[in-house]
């Protein structure tokens, strides 16, 4: 199959775990397809309505750490308005060091949005600023079994996929306050572990790791 | 009554949220136990545990809800728990129409808060949430399941474990033995609060956990399922909620998963055994022979049984879990082994750790251990290439040499058709690119030290092995 790869890099990222608030936050080790999706938006400059996007992803880095930072907490006035009344406390926040995403997609016009992004690219917060190191056109073998299968999220439900298991959003509403669609568990899987056993039809891009990595392609429609 | 079809998917099918789905597998066993039940009776059932048997204990949960609410009395954190929860079943409570964070479908969504949802986060600071939103916007059926969490989570030292896997039945056993447990200590009047776990490290008990799945006749783990564990331990009271997550990998089942059948299992667990530490008894040392730790005291002795060392540190679960190697360990054990002059055989479980978890090519082990064979071939010389080997050698450069030295003894001695180690075996097994270095020669010693065993050759050893801080006690 012939697609588009796109490489993008940072020197931390951070993906929280959509439900979890806590002293500790920790990083989920692939982002979701939700960020994705926000990081293809931000390259475009607007909300991108997806009438039926194929987009793969693969995600690596190079250590994962753990930092303190400062939170700021508004406390709530009347009518659910924030009040100038607000803390500060001190958590503790993982996050990774070094990092790649590689984006897949044979929609060129999404591709074009990354010659020229709009607004900055993050990965996870503000701090995160990420950089386009280059898009190519590519040829991925077709897989029927994937046994490749690392630095992605894939659907739990058929699969059960060894990983995190984790509720992670696909998407969310150019609404405000923003809703999260297309919610579902997904298996996490870092992009270190050993081959897997699996039924799932994937691509392989042979130029990824040692042995190439299976590129799962998520089906995307609003 | 307002209620709701307790057997509908959204009380009960998998989310992914760790928390909504041990909620879920409890509703699940109490409907099998009482299927007459509706889902608000069930709420009240696990209220009066929360309440009458464990006096509101459940704070490690939630913060200031109507049953942790101090200024709540007695039967009233019953009475107004179980008044929040028909409000909420009928929809009295505020709510918006969206979409559930954790189940995916478009409902009424309701807030909530640390006092009806773990690790959600405070209401009161709205910039954690989308859009200033006060709290987490969930489906009511998600509120429910959080509210039964209790019963299918255990105190692990002084915060809750929850377990999550990848398959769906290692999780339900998981929440089964708890549930189950909680219900006889209710049934006999004994319960006091949540579940108390012997252990107090989520390393202990994830192995222990494990071991239970693979030996237990409720689930049938097959050859080929690829199973990873979670454990989440946490705790959601006071002033610092937090959260820990420990990964028991797929690929780490699958070697404990082997090292627990019976050609390996005795001698895995007499390793393992053998470094189990405990600051209050320390000192102890483990006797292989009685499958206790012996301690004497002021002149006298005691000993501690599996059950009761089973709960101290162990160094191995503890760097297994972390994913760090353990060859070290194996090394260090094998020395002490050698000077004990025991006969040991721990070279199939080394050779199973390095192919499952390291990846290692069964032909480097073979010929390492050809190697090893090679070097204790001529008594003559073994004490000299031993402590060579031992003492010299502290780098991969100082390894190469020993390593071509030895093939050109060989081929001196024997004038073979074929060389110890060929340019092939030494290039592409011992030395590939970036991988393995001094793990051969940690490899070679334990191949050494067992093979001197197994044929009787004491050696005098010079100078001192360089021992870690996390070297097991020996007797």
């Amino acid at each position: 199959m012939k697609t588009y790869r796109v490489d993008i890099s940072s020197w931390t990222a951070s993906f929280r775990y959509p439900n979890l608030i806590s002293g500790l936050q920790p990083t989920l080790e692939v982002p979701p397809l939700s960020t994705v999706l926000g990081l293809i938006n931000a390259a475009a400059g607007q909300y991108l309505e997806h009438e039926d996007l194929i987009i793969g992803y693969y995600f690596e880095f190079a250590a994962k750490a753990t930092d303190l930072e400062t939170i700021y907490m508004i406390e709530a006035g009347k009518n659910g308005q924030g009040s100038n009344s607000g803390k500060s406390n001190v958590i503790q926040r993982e996050f990774l060091f070094e990092n790649r995403l590689s984006l897949y997609c044979a929609d060129s016009k999404i591709i074009d949005f990354f010659r020229e992004p709009v607004f900055p690219l993050l990965l996870g917060r503000s701090g995160d600023l990420a950089s386009v190191e280059q898009i190519e056109e590519i040829e991925l073998a077709e897989i029927d079994h994937a046994e490749k299968i690392r630095g992605q999220i894939i659907p739990l439900k058929g699969n059960f996929l060894p990983g995190v298991i984790q509720a992670l959003p696909k998407y969310f509403t150019n609404t405000f306050p923003r809703q999260n669609i297309g919610t579902e568990p997904f298996s996490v899987i870092r992009y270190n572990v050993f081959d897997l056993t699996t039924k799932i039809a994937a691509f392989r891009d042979h130029t990824l790791q040692k042995d190439g990595v299976d590129i799962y392609f998520h089906h995307f429609k609003l | 009554m307002a209620t709701i079809d307790y057997k509908q998917d959204y009380l009960t099918q998998r989310t992914g949220d760790p928390f909504a789905d041990t909620g879920a597998h409890v509703i699940q066993l109490m409907q099998e136990k009482s299927p007459e039940k509706t889902i608000l009776q069930l709420i009240e059932e696990a209220t009066n545990i929360y309440v009458r048997n464990w006096g509101g204990g459940i704070n490690a949960f939630f913060l200031n809800s109507k049953i942790t609410q101090p200024a709540f009395l007695g039967e009233r954190k019953k009475e107004e728990s179980m008044a929040y929860f028909q409000r909420l079943l009928s929809n009295e409570e505020p709510y918006e129409e969206g979409y559930c964070r954790i189940l995916g479908q478009k409902t009424k969504l309701f807030s909530t808060g640390r006092d009806n949802h773990i690790l959600a986060g405070s209401g009161t600071f709205i910039n954690f949430h989308h859009g200033y939103q006060e709290g987490l916007k969930v489906a009511k059926e998600v509120i429910i399941r959080m509210f039964f969490v209790p019963l299918g989570a255990i105190q692990l030292g002084k915060n809750i474990a929850v377990i999550g896997s990848n398959l769906e039945k290692v999780e339900a056993l998981f929440v089964e033995d708890i549930f189950k447990a909680n219900m006889v200590e209710v049934s006999h009047k004994q319960a006091k609060g949540v579940l108390k776990s012997d252990f107090t490290n989520p390393a202990n008990a994830l192995f222990e956990f494990a071991s239970k799945s693979l030996n237990t006749s409720k689930v049938v783990i097959e050859e080929d399922d690829q199973v990873e564990i979670h454990l989440y331990h946490f705790t959601n009271f006071g002033a610092s909620p937090e959260v820990n997550l420990y990964c028991f990998s797929a690929r780490l089942f699958a070697f404990y998963r082997k090292a627990m059948k019976i050609n390996y299992r005795s001698i895995w667990q007499s390793f393992v055994n053998d470094f189990y530490r405990n600051s209050k008894n320390s000192g102890a040392v483990y006797n292989n022979a009685t499958n206790q730790y012996e301690l004497e005291v002021k002149k006298e002795k005691k000993n501690f049984e599996y059950q009761e060392y089973r709960v101290w540190f162990n160094v191995i679960y503890h760097k297994l879990l972390r994913n760090q190697s353990i060859l070290k360990n194996f090394l260090y054990w094998s020395s002490n082994k050698y000077k004990q002059q025991a006969v040991f055989n721990i070279w199939p479980v080394v050779e199973l750790y390095q192919t499952q978890l390291h990846n290692m090519k069964k032909t480097t082990l073979d010929k390492i251990r050809q190697i090893a064979d090679y070097l204790i071939e001529d008594e003559d010389k073994i004490k000299r290439r031993l402590n060579r080997l031992r003492l010299e050698v502290s780098n991969v450069y100082q390894l190469k040499r020993f390593l071509i030295q030895t093939i050109g003894d060989h081929y001196q001695e024997k004038q073979p058709a074929r060389p110890l180690i060929t340019l092939e075996e030494f290039v592409d097994d011992l030395f590939p690119e970036g991988t393995y270095g001094l793990e051969i020669k940690d490899l070679l010693m334990i191949a050494l030290y067992e093979r001197l065993c197994e044929k009787n050759i004491p050696v005098e050893l010079e100078g001192e092995d360089v021992l870690e801080d996390d070297r097991p006690n020996f007797n």
